[in-house]
């Protein structure tokens, strides 16, 4: 922890896009990094197909194959909070639990027929398959994601219930597509050491007769050594620079090409033990910072049922 | 079919204890906690807690079989506090950190929204 703050925990947000981000948990232990990340692929609960009826499949996939694929179609979650999951329901009003969609569709034409989710129609305003616009992965022209293609003449008729549910229970509700940390990097290099690497290079000068290009040989063998390519040299201004942390893959090549080149201790990286990235996406059914909230707001709810304070005074009585 | 529920890994039966709590016969200050229907997430993360405790002197968690669904965590402490407290303390201390850090995250979304 660092020390003067009080609970030393802190979070600062590096990138937010539509369903990436990146952000930074300083003076924490691994053990809420990775319970975090444990929760946010686990336990967010979204809306995902989980009954399908068929009532015609004339097409070459076999019903239960075709429930596998609707299973994994991403819904739109952001109103998943309105449903209840079936298993923590009691009462018997369907429309809590459940959200029906439909598909129906026959190839009426010679030419290859498409299915993809934006035929699925939902009967609920709250759920609706996630739109990509025409500009998502889907390979079908429309954007949609392909379930199944029909010749001229096959049918495709089928009732889907969708119902609210979590991770644990199947991967087809987890929000999160990459829910990642490492630690971050510390990264120090010793200019004193940087720029004795001048002397060194300045005889091969001489040999090669090179106009400017004074140190480059040692710094640039230092950048191309990098497979994980943190650093850059400019030669025409002999900077050598540290340009992408966040790529660091700890894989020590740095480190080997100094101690070649005789300057042990020039570059030096390390992980920062209390310091974590967070690299979370989204598969596109909640926003990604959703994802994140909703999964500290679970944990933090994990804590108050067991720190519930009725719950210890028995345990003493004991 | 011949499968349990799949809620049964998560939804906690009727009349069972979240949290448990069963003295150690022989040695004084030490007992085993027993959490219903919770996994690694909160066990590996009350264990990391409470060894930052100085008064702990042991603490470890298992679960027990993969189609067992609960946590089982041995505490043992010193004389100045017991099981029951430094698990109390824990949670607490937890609590505080990621009521704190909630509130940060979504000020900073706020922040990166507004702009």
């Amino acid at each position: 922890m660092i020390p003067g703050e009080e609970t030393g925990a802190s979070v600062t947000v590096a990138r937010l896009e539509d369903e990436t981000i990146i952000f930074d948990l300083k003076g924490v232990d691994v053990s809420l990094a990775n319970a975090l990340r444990r929760l946010m692929i686990a336990d967010v609960p979204t809306v995902s197909i989980d009954l399908v009826e068929v009532i015609e499949n004339s097409s070459v996939l076999c019903d239960e194959f075709l429930a596998h694929r609707l299973g994994l179609i991403p819904l739109d979650s952001t109103k998943a909070s309105e449903l209840v999951k079936p298993y923590e329901y009691t009462g018997d009003d369907d429309t809590a639990t459940d959200v029906h969609l439909e598909l129906n569709v026959r190839c009426q034409s010679d030419q290859t027929r498409d299915v993809t989710s934006d035929d699925l129609i939902s009967h609920d305003e709250r759920v609706k398959p996630v739109s990509f616009g025409g500009t998502g992965g889907g390979s079908a022209k429309s954007g949609g994601i392909l379930i199944a293609k029909l010749r001229k003449n096959q049918q495709l008729s089928l009732k889907c219930i969708a119902r609210k549910g979590t991770g644990k229970d199947h991967a087809k509700w987890s929000p999160v597509a990459t829910a990642v940390f490492k630690y971050t990097p510390l990264i120090d290099i010793n200019h004193g050491l940087l720029n004795s690497l001048n002397g060194k290079s300045q005889t091969r000068i001489l040999y090669h007769n090179f106009k400017r290009h004074n140190a480059g040989p040692e710094k640039a063998a230092i950048v191309e050594s990098d497979p994980s390519k943190m650093f850059k040299y400019d030669a025409d201004t002999d900077t050598f620079t540290l340009t992408s942390p966040e790529s660091c893959t700890y894989d020590g090549e740095v480190m080997k090409k100094v101690n070649e080149l005789g300057k042990p201790g020039l570059i030096d990286v390390r992980p920062g033990l209390d310091c974590f990235t967070f690299i979370v996406e989204s598969t596109g059914v909640l926003k990604v910072e959703e994802v994140v909230l909703q999964a500290v707001h679970i944990l933090q709810s994990k804590l108050d049922t067991i720190g519930v304070s009725s719950c210890f005074d028995k345990l003493e009585i004991q | 079919m011949n499968q349990p529920s799949r809620a049964d890994r998560f939804v906690l039966p009727e009349g069972e204890r979240k949290l448990s709590y069963e003295r150690d016969t022989k040695v004084e200050n030490a007992g085993t906690f027993v959490l219903q229907r919770e996994d690694h997430t909160i066990g590996n993360l009350l264990r990391m807690e409470l060894h930052k405790n100085p008064d702990v002197v042991f603490a470890g968690y298992k679960n027990p079989h993969p189609t067992d669904h609960r946590i089982v965590l041995k505490v043992h402490t010193n004389a100045n506090t017991t099981p029951v407290q430094a698990l109390r303390d824990a949670v607490t201390n937890l609590r505080a950190e990621v009521g704190d850090l909630s509130q940060q995250f979504a000020d900073e979304i706020n922040a990166l929204r507004r702009e």
